[in-house]
């Protein structure tokens, strides 16, 4: 639940990050709903997602897995989890899902403000709403916040703030590219809502504020 | 997890994979804490041992050691609720199944996220700290009511107490004139927990996707985030 929800980061940095979620409803819809979410597959991979994930096989698109690994492992309990990059790709794959008219459910992640203008242009009138309150209790425990807005894009929290801070040293002693760094940090977010061009674009901007020893 | 002693070639490559920095160096070569462990399975899937010295113990699917795993591993799937994931069908499905309805307000509370996971005591703060305050209206399908003794007070099972997991999700409904009172009851527990937790509230829009309960939000000690949510309603039953 809410695993797409608590991204954190500014309103700039999250412009351009659209995350799509189609779920069967348990005992309201499953029955049969693996056909469905095949032909989804299929609809999702032809707009084409930044990442994509499998829970069946514990991967995503960006970690070793392809698209009919992912349809071959597809059950009715199955659910379509992955990110956009574009606000354009996310409008053609939202207007391509409603004209397929699966009956299945289809949740949208994202700026209110940026999903509202696109559910606008495509004359939808949302349903309910599951709103971001911020995180509280015993905060001085969080991780850095700079490293946060890359780990949180795993709601999980399978991104270890370690291995963000592994891939910093690594990038400043030119072992590896930022790029490079982007997608192993993809990896262990099986669900594949970790949008690894935007952890670029964030690496990019605070690696200059980190300094590390020989 | 554990790590094959005899195996094991003291590179270090899987500890920064560790959500809880569990893995450590003992003698030349790496070893994991069994109790700060959340069963998560990272490492593992992350295929970086060049001598796949990484393993799961038999013992990580036999209660309660398995709350770990079901708590923080996304892959597994629940027994209670046959779905992946920690928590439930939630908004994401709310179009077809009516589970919030207008009048009424989804409020979940992710103890442990981002990352800081938590013991499970202090998840049963929380609990009892609600349903004392008569929030007690916990999700049945929600994988946290089975670890609860007696639902109406909020009291875990004593055995999963000190299990330590990613996150777990305090999930529950209220009504709507009932929110401002609960967000109240809220905002005083978070300043009595050792650990974290997110905050999400549901509900559905009435239309032109006006939120129903803004005023109410707007007035709360909260600040909410931008992002959301949203389903777009398109589902239906078979």
């Amino acid at each position: 639940m809410t695993h797409t929800l608590h991204r954190e980061g500014s309103d700039e940095s999250l412009k351009d990050d659209y995350l799509l979620l189609i779920t069967p409803a348990m005992k309201f819809n499953d029955k049969g709903a693996a056909g469905k979410i095949k032909e989804l597959i299929d609809i999702v991979f032809d707009v084409g997602p930044t990442n994509y994930g499998c829970y069946e096989k514990g991967k995503n698109i960006l970690s070793g897995i392809d698209v009919q690994t992912i349809k071959d492992a597809t059950k009715d309990n199955s659910r379509i989890r992955c990110v956009f990059n574009s606000k354009e790709k996310f409008k053609e794959v939202i207007r391509r899902v409603v004209k397929a008219d699966l009956g299945l459910s289809v949740t949208v992640s994202g700026l209110q403000s940026s999903v509202k203008e696109v559910l606008d242009e495509l004359n939808i009138d949302a349903h309910s709403i599951n709103i971001a309150m911020g995180t509280y209790g015993k905060i001085e425990k969080l991780p850095d916040e700079n490293f946060r807005m890359i780990t949180t894009m795993c709601g999980h929290g399978m991104v270890s703030p370690e291995l963000v801070k592994d891939m910093i040293i690594k990038i400043k002693r030119g072992k590896i590219s930022v790029s490079e760094a982007a997608i192993i940090l993809s990896k262990p977010c099986a669900c594949g809502i970790f949008n690894h061009e935007r952890a670029a674009k964030l690496l990019k901007e605070f690696i200059p504020l980190y300094s590390i020893q020989d | 997890m554990q790590i094959d002693m005899e195996r094991c070639v003291g590179c270090g490559r899987c500890h920064p994979y560790c959500p809880d920095q569990a893995i450590y160096f003992e003698d030349g070569v790496s070893k994991i804490d069994e109790d700060l462990c959340f069963e998560c399975g990272t490492c593992l899937r992350s295929e970086i041992c060049p001598v796949e010295a990484i393993y799961e113990v038999d013992n990580v699917f036999t209660y309660p050691r398995s709350v770990r795993k079901f708590f923080s591993d996304p892959t597994t799937t629940h027994k209670e609720t046959n779905m992946p994931g920690r928590g439930t069908e939630e908004v994401k499905t709310n179009d077809v199944t009516n589970r919030f309805i207008k009048g009424e307000v989804g409020v979940a509370l992710e103890v442990g996220r981002p990352t800081v996971g938590t013991r499970l005591y202090e998840v049963e703060k929380i609990t009892m700290r609600l349903a004392k305050a008569g929030f007690n209206n916990f999700e049945e399908l929600n994988p946290v009511s089975g670890l609860m003794a007696d639902p109406l007070t909020g009291e875990f099972k004593k055995e999963v107490l000190n299990e330590r997991i990613l996150s777990a999700i305090v999930e529950f409904i209220c009504s709507e004139n009932e929110l401002e009172r609960c967000l109240n009851v809220v905002h005083k527990l978070s300043k009595q927990i050792d650990t974290v937790f997110t905050m999400s509230l549901i509900t559905c829009y009435d239309p032109g996707m006006k939120i129903r309960i803004q005023d109410t939000i707007n007035k709360s000690k909260f600040t909410p985030r931008h992002n959301a949510k949203i389903n777009i309603g398109i589902g239906r039953r078979l």
